[in-house]
């Protein structure tokens, strides 16, 4: 079993409880292919480097999960296919030793995620400023 | 080559006299920032560390100016493009 982790941009306009119920499907697609959701995040609303199909902002979600690679395939099919994704990416971070020490780490994990990208899951992810802003010099 | 030409040239311009037809400039060799800190861990949503690595233009800076070691240096590469990816960092600073 390896360990992946998926990064999605979607669509701005959605509202905290759909990105939530987003995040939750997803999840489900992961474990209905054998994988197990390790952290499953909304990483909130930020500006977009560049516009990607008239957007300017993106909504943005993150996964970590261990699979074999089935819930990859499916996961990325989903996400082709859903209108509102504007981008996704996925990593593989490692290979899985056991589930239950890598459970252990996901507190861990999740405050190194707090830290890069802000605490709240709304609007400002606390960097939006340092970015360079799209279209400047 | 060009070393080579200088080195020559400096021997037999600069007998006895002290100085060498042509120095280069002495730069101290930067420490490789991440390898003296282990704790720094470059992922590629790290923004605000991906971003001392890249340029007011967004590219990124090369190793002969930032100092880092080789390896340090295909993985700041591999970080940046997966965050361009994502639209965290620019491809470009012309883009809109």
């Amino acid at each position: 079993m390896m360990e992946y982790e998926t990064t999605i941009v979607a669509q701005p306009d959605w509202s905290a409880d759909q990105s939530r119920q987003f995040c939750e499907r997803l999840t489900q697609i992961v474990e209905r292919t054998g994988g197990v959701v390790f952290l499953n995040r909304e990483l909130g609303r930020r500006r977009l480097a560049y516009r990607i199909g008239k957007q300017t902002r993106g909504c943005y979600c993150y996964l970590n999960y261990g699979s074999n690679g089935e819930a990859v395939a499916e996961l990325e099919r989903v996400l082709r296919l859903d209108e509102a994704v504007l981008r996704y990416l996925t990593v593989q971070v490692g290979s899985v030793v056991s589930v239950e020490t890598r459970r252990a780490k996901v507190l861990e994990d999740e405050a190194r995620l707090a830290h890069l990208f802000g605490t709240g899951s709304e609007v400002t992810f606390g960097m939006d400023e340092s970015l360079p802003a799209a279209g400047g010099t | 080559m060009r070393r080579f030409r200088e080195e020559k040239d400096g021997k037999e311009k600069g007998k006895g006299k002290g100085k060498a037809a042509k120095r280069r400039p002495v730069t101290r060799r930067r420490a490789c920032r991440l390898c003296a800190d282990t704790k720094l861990i470059l992922d590629y949503k790290d923004l605000r560390l991906l971003q001392q690595f890249i340029s007011e233009r967004g590219r990124i800076i090369p190793r002969r100016v930032s100092g880092n070691c080789a390896y340090h240096q295909r993985t700041v590469g591999l970080a940046v493009k997966r965050a361009r990816l994502l639209a965290l960092l620019p491809f470009t600073s012309m883009q809109h």
